[in-house]
């Protein structure tokens, strides 16, 4: 078997159903030539080093497959350059067999490591309770309420964490917005100042 | 020695890589000039064999336009 990664870039403009539609017509397209498909999925819009076609934004879409011949490669490939929604492709040859790419699986196992950690805390804690029997039944009290007290800023820590990872795209998207705000007010004070020197020098000027 | 430099040593060996990857742009940078020229591996330092791995994975990311070719003219 012979293991190839596709990347093509497609029009940053499309919408989700077109996006969708581009990537079932490549899939379509590689079932007719014989490949089997490993992995198909949106890399993500990423600002591209050069502008293509007067684009400076792409979605980059990642495509593994494997096939036993390398004859109908070509073919595809001239398939890929005659497509009119796809504005770059490459495909390149693989030394070995790609992972299958499951989504949403790291954020569980974060999760999960969280929570294990919280509850060995919880454990320690326990066990010095344990160890120090002999202390006064208030001073149980307390350490426990404190106990309840970690237990619910952890819980807070993760929910945080929780959100802070579904922030960042949005952050990414905000911050381009933000450049873009902040020079143009970089420009609208420039004129500003200019506009006020004029006007003083009119006045001395007078 | 009043010119003594730094000792050259592959990136790739003390990191243990084998592999370059062309999507991996952050790594790739380190061995590009702020103009995009790839460096020559008299100043970077690495091994010849990781350089032409390096260097393939450079004009992948390019061709991809995950890289530049030049830095020069990129607003135009």
């Amino acid at each position: 078997m012979r293991y190839y990664e596709s990347l093509y870039i497609v029009n940053p403009n499309y919408e989700q159903e077109r996006l969708d539609d581009v990537m079932k017509s490549v899939a379509d397209k590689s079932i007719e030539c014989g490949f089997s498909i490993i992995n198909h999925r949106i890399w993500g819009k990423k600002r591209l080093a050069y502008s293509i076609e007067k684009n400076k934004y792409g979605s980059y879409i990642l495509f593994h497959f494997e096939t036993e011949s390398t004859k109908n490669l070509d073919d595809f490939e001239r398939f890929m350059v005659l497509q009119k929604t796809i504005l770059r492709n490459q495909t390149i040859s693989l030394a070995n067999k790609p992972e299958a790419h499951v989504e949403d699986e790291p954020a569980k196992n974060e999760e999960q490591k969280e929570t294990t950690e919280g509850s060995s805390v919880a454990t320690k804690t326990k066990e010095k309770l344990n160890i120090e029997p002999a202390k006064n039944e208030e001073q149980k009290e307390t350490t426990e309420g404190s106990s309840v007290a970690t237990k619910t800023k952890e819980k807070s820590n993760v929910e945080s964490e929780q959100n802070s990872e579904k922030e960042p795209l949005i952050e990414e998207e905000k911050a381009v917005e933000i450049e873009e705000t902040l020079a143009q007010n970089e420009e609208i004070e420039e004129k500003v100042e200019l506009a006020i020197e004029e006007e003083t020098t009119e006045e001395v000027q007078e | 020695m009043a010119f003594q430099s730094r000792k050259k040593f592959c990136f790739f060996k003390e990191n243990s890589i084998t592999e370059v990857d062309y999507k991996d742009v952050k790594l790739l940078k380190r061995f590009v000039t702020d103009q995009g020229k790839i460096m020559p591996r008299r100043i970077t330092g690495t091994s010849a064999k990781m350089h032409r791995k390096l260097v393939r994975a450079i004009k992948q990311a390019r061709n991809i336009a995950l890289m530049p070719y030049t830095n020069i003219s990129t607003e135009g």
